[in-house]
């Protein structure tokens, strides 16, 4: 305990060196772009990041990614309440309530109640992955292969099937992601692998291009083929900023069930943070003392949702750097960002690179101060984005994506594998597939396959060496547990068909 | 998994009967490449399994997969369901973007003018007329990007006449 604050006060004076605060201030304003401009997402931010960043130093870069993704939690809540349209798929539950308050002239409050959410949540959330990820590295060191690859497929499992709409279509996403990670050299014995003679895909396929053509090319494809002419419109922040009394009692409340939702739910192995958002959300309705006001605008509504979500962002970091597993699509580009340095989070991290995990973590306290700063008072400044003209905002989107992957790799097979991820990508958005599941399972599959072997060498060959050790037979039952549970939470979903 | 038994009343409900069969039979036919493949990797050396065990294994899942979507097809038989094709002009100008993009690099046409056309073509898919606003915003942000990469990020980007003529 006293070893973790004493940690966390080192980890705070490397934050604020004026490097590593320059990086901070980039990522979350980046961050906050990226949110509020719709069709861009921190993910794809971090991803197009990676090419650029691969010369600079590691905790820098880090800090600005993790800034990024942050970012983007504070920036979407924006739109969601002015536009409508949820930056990311965490703001669904804010944009019904905060754009009905933004339309009764409450946009003000709304934006308030989301932003110093945002913040609590994400402050207490930081220190909450700080007391854990001690723990959480003790139990780790002691874990074997078959636990980490148990581990793995759990939470493949659930990221992929559990909290998605359809067990069968997030599955598909999943294994195309397996198959592509499958592509290339294998590292343990050199033979090449689904690669049929092409020199590129013998390095595999980069995370960079997949995120990119998914989401970038995947997005702008979609958008464009729903392209009706039609702007959307903004509604503009009216009246006080300020919160009322009334206001703080109705908020502060939802803020600490929506934490109380959002970090556990982040930390575990699940995965993502629309699931905990949508469960604040449903809780928040259930409890309100005024349920004729869910619907037209209730603040608990935006405030409940907004503090699950940044603490289910802030949660996700604790299974990515204690374990090395990523839940998250942004979580799986931190972790391609991390492998760029040759850095390997998990339990040895904690003690091979303390500065630079401590300053990450340290970094997240600066960078939700820097973005409750600059979304308060500055929201106005930012609204102005907004008004970016459809055609020039993802014009100039596809050609920073472009140039990010002309920037790694100029050859025309990247190029043509990027086009044709895009492909992939609209036509999944077309049917309704989950793009997170495709990413993770490509930067987590080859992982999971290197424990797999490894327990397999261990154990001479044994296949009944994941149920012999208690650890890994309890997570292959959570596993299994895991895809059955979706009929457990059909009232979840059945609230997702109603309201989102 | 029921949750394909209730009829999809919207677009958004997931694909089409016809559209899943073909899903499926391309999931299969992945499955098979990788059993393809893997039969042409040598058996494991030692003890332990061998690179071509999870190849095998993911193939396995794909075709579970497929099978999986001809059964929900199969549920869905008949069922009428509104076809939505879209805006097909708009998405032609984005594809037409994308592949211009990589026509000019391989060309030598280098960076600037393909994400130009890349800009243009795009901006064009999203309404706005090929007149000389989106075309100079096209050239300066591309500039703008090449200037960027090649002299603060030392990163090269693909040059061609256009780079070598302004920036020497």
């Amino acid at each position: 305990m006293v070893d973790t604050f004493a940690a966390l006060l080192q980890g705070l004076s490397v934050a604020v060196q004026p490097g590593n605060l320059l990086f901070a201030g980039i990522g979350v304003i980046l961050g906050t772009l990226v949110g509020i401009l719709p069709g861009i997402s921190p993910s794809l931010t971090v991803a197009l990041l990676l090419p650029v960043t691969f010369k600079m130093d590691p905790t820098g870069s880090l800090i600005m990614f993790a800034g990024i993704y942050f970012g983007g939690m504070y920036g979407s809540s924006t739109t969601a309440i002015l536009l409508n349209t949820p930056g990311e798929a965490a703001s669904i539950a804010t944009a019904i309530e905060g754009h009905q308050m933004a339309r009764a002239g409450r946009g003000g409050p709304a934006l308030a109640t989301a932003a110093i959410g945002s913040f609590f949540a994400g402050t207490v959330a930081t220190l909450g992955l700080a007391l854990l990820a001690p723990v959480l590295v003790d139990l780790a060191v002691q874990a074997g292969p078959w636990d980490y690859f148990a581990l793995m497929l759990l939470a493949l499992i659930t990221v992929s099937a559990t909290f998605g709409d359809s067990v069968l279509r997030g599955l598909t996403s999943l294994a195309l992601g397996l198959t592509l990670g499958l592509i290339g050299i294998d590292k343990l014995t050199g033979q090449a692998r689904l690669s049929y003679g092409v020199p590129t895909l013998l390095d595999g396929i980069s995370i960079t291009t997949l995120a990119v053509g998914l989401f970038a090319m995947g997005e702008t494809l979609y958008v464009a083929s729903r392209f009706t002419g039609v702007r959307e419109r903004i509604e503009a922040v009216r009246g006080s900023l300020w919160m009322t009394l009334d206001d703080w009692k109705r908020s502060w409340k939802a803020w600490l069930r929506g934490f109380a939702l959002g970090f556990p739910i982040g930390a575990l192995p699940a995965g993502g943070a629309e699931v905990p958002t949508l469960l604040s959300y449903t809780i928040e309705r259930k409890m309100t003392d005024r349920p004729e006001q869910f619907g037209h605008g209730a603040i608990e509504g935006v405030a409940g949702p907004e503090a699950a979500n940044n603490a289910a962002a802030t949660g996700t970091m604790v299974p990515l750097l204690t374990l090395g597993l990523p839940t998250s699509a942004t979580a799986a580009m931190m972790l391609a960002g991390f492998q760029q340095y040759g850095i390997v989070p998990g339990p040895l991290l904690f003690v091979t690179n303390t500065e630079l995990v401590w300053g990450l973590i340290a970094s997240f306290l600066v960078g939700n101060l820097m973005l409750l700063v600059l979304n308060l008072p500055l929201v106005g400044l930012w609204v102005q984005l907004l008004k970016i003209p459809q055609p020039y905002l993802y014009a100039g989107i596809l050609v920073f994506a472009a140039m990010g992957t002309v920037a790694a790799n100029p050859s025309s097979t990247e190029l043509t594998l990027l086009v044709a991820f895009g492909v992939v990508g609209y036509l999944m958005r077309c049917w309704d597939y989950p793009i997170a599941p495709m990413i993770v399972g490509l930067i987590l599959g080859p992982m999971a396959e290197g424990q797999f072997r490894r327990a397999l060498q261990i154990s001479l060959g044994d296949w009944f060496v994941f149920f012999k050790h208690p650890s890994s037979a309890t997570l292959l039952a959570l596993a299994l547990l895991a895809l059955v549970a979706p009929l457990i939470f059909k009232g979840l979903k059945r609230f997702k068909g109603d309201d989102a | 998994m029921n949750d394909n038994a209730q009829p999809p009343s919207t677009h958004e409900a997931g694909p089409r009967p016809r559209t899943l069969a073909g899903i499926g039979a391309a999931l299969v036919a992945l499955g098979a490449a990788l059993w393809i493949d893997a039969a042409a990797l040598p058996p494991p050396s030692v003890m332990g399994v061998g690179p071509s065990a999870a190849p095998r294994l993911v193939g396995l899942l794909l075709a579970g997969l497929g099978v999986a979507h001809f059964v929900s097809a199969w549920r869905l038989r008949g069922m009428a369901l509104r076809v939505d094709r879209g805006n097909q002009r708009s998405l032609a100008w984005v594809m037409a973007a994308l592949i211009g993009l990589i026509g000019v690099l391989q060309v030598g046409g280098g960076f600037v003018m393909g994400s130009a056309w890349l800009f243009v073509a795009t901006a064009r898919a999203f309404g706005e007329r090929l007149r000389w606003p989106s075309v100079a915003l096209g050239f300066g942000l591309s500039l703008a990007v090449y200037v960027f990469f090649t002299k603060v990020l030392s990163l090269a980007l693909p040059a061609g006449p256009l780079e070598r003529l302004l920036l020497g």
